[in-house]
């Protein structure tokens, strides 16, 4: 599993998920969480975090936001050699085959539907862990 | 209303057939699809949207487990649709009967006695606008589901209804999410509507709080429990072909408010109740033809 110094940024526009993300990575010992309300106010603190040299270990993003819808960010932060191996988890409601497949295509570590329980989250960081770090 | 906007498929290898039924419906009817055979019509309703189906009646057609007829009733889009089928009389077809969504007529039969019977299945008297349970169930599945895993509260259904005119117009609550919800076929929305002791009961059983007044992360809460309901319905929904876009919800407070749709339509109204409190989901719908 992810470390307990694991450095995550969640991204969601609605603060009653943050809060339940965050009390989920707390039950996993993770407490270093920054927040973020869009893709567009995350992606910057991505870049900024991987310049500095403390980048982001994992990233949690809701997909439907107003600005930078989570796909997009996704995207761009494959896009960005700094930032192409980050674990990036979306969390979504918008569970449909189309959107699961772009995601995939996409890059991404794995998908989250809403709602879930905790052990589902747990479970599914744990297969992001084991794929991003092998052995 | 009018078969106008109906979309049918019509199954049959025969010119005679095809032409018989363009000619008739032709006029009348936007979407009339033409398969030619089984595998062309499993094809051409795969996730797609349909009204009725039309066939010459053809026993191995309507037996043979391999043919469109039993595969159909493994679809959810089209397992419930009604079939006309153009041939022999009901009483040669016994073993048929079971079927109930099969509609027998006369083969060769006049454009009229088809067009009546189409008619007859696809558009509700006057006044009387049917709920379709297809549309309802995957709201009714994500409230409950979302609901319960999230809050851990059990909400019950209370029978849907279509809103009349003399009823209030608008769903009556303490705080509520509204959200648009626009396909390639209708535009809409849905609102859901809670009493204040359920939605106060169901945030703090999701934050482990005890917060007693609707506020801001109340709202937030409610924004985004219409979110994830609309969501989880948009999925299903679109699944059997419904093509639902994803759209942003706005939450509305006051003490038994009334929403106000957008949208002019038919108003479908499902309540829910619970030890804590009552809620409702509306959906207002505007076909777009």
């Amino acid at each position: 599993m992810f470390p307990p110094n694991t450095k995550v940024l969640v991204v969601d526009d609605f603060k009653t998920m943050l809060k339940i993300v965050i009390n989920s990575l707390s039950q996993i010992k993770i407490t270093d969480v920054t927040e973020a309300d869009d893709g567009a106010t995350g992606l910057p603190l991505v870049e900024a975090a991987a310049a500095e040299g403390k980048p982001f270990g994992l990233i949690i993003s809701d997909w439907n936001m107003p600005i930078l819808q989570g796909i997009e960010f996704l995207k761009k932060v494959r896009a960005n050699p700094a930032t192409k191996d980050t674990p990036f988890v979306l969390l979504t409601a918008e569970a449909e085959q189309k959107n699961v497949i772009e995601a995939v295509q996409a890059g991404v570590s794995n998908y989250i539907v809403k709602p879930f329980a905790p052990n589902v989250f747990a479970e599914k960081l744990l297969v992001v862990y084991k794929k991003h770090f092998p052995g | 209303m009018s078969i106008a906007t109906k979309r049918i498929l019509c199954l049959s290898d025969e010119v005679k057939t095809k032409e018989f039924v363009q000619t008739t419906l032709g006029p009348l009817v936007k979407f009339i699809i033409f398969a030619i055979s089984d595998a062309d019509a499993v094809s051409k309703t795969t996730n797609s949207d349909f009204d009725a189906i039309i066939c010459r009646t053809v026993k191995p057609t309507l037996d043979d487990p391999k043919k469109f007829f039993q595969w159909s009733k493994m679809q959810k889009n089209l397992k419930t649709l009604p079939w006309v089928v153009l041939g022999k009389d009901i009483e040669s077809e016994q073993h048929l009967v079971q079927h109930s969504n099969l509609k027998f007529i006369e083969n060769p039969t006049d454009g009229i006695a088809l067009v009546k019977l189409l008619e007859n299945l696809l558009v509700p008297p006057s006044g009387q606008p049917t709920i379709d349970v297809n549309f309802i169930n995957p709201f009714v599945a994500a409230v409950v589901n979302v609901i319960e895993s999230m809050a851990q509260i059990k909400l019950t259904r209370v029978t849907p209804y279509v809103k009349k005119p003399d009823m209030p117009k608008g769903a009556i609550g303490d705080i509520s999410g509204i959200i648009g919800m626009n396909s390639d076929r209708f535009l809409g929305s849905m609102a859901m509507c809670f009493q204040e002791g359920l939605i106060l009961k169901i945030f703090n059983n999701m934050m482990g709080g005890a917060t007693r007044e609707l506020n801001d992360d109340v709202k937030d809460a409610v924004a985004e429990l219409t979110n994830i309901i609309f969501g989880n319905a948009k999925r299903d929904l679109n699944v059997i072909g419904h093509t639902i876009q994803p759209a942003i919800p706005s939450v509305i407070t006051g003490k038994n408010h009334e929403i106000r749709h957008s949208i002019e339509g038919m108003c479908l109204v499902i309540p829910f109740e619970s030890l804590s409190g009552k809620m409702v989901v509306e959906c207002v719908m505007r076909s777009r033809t």
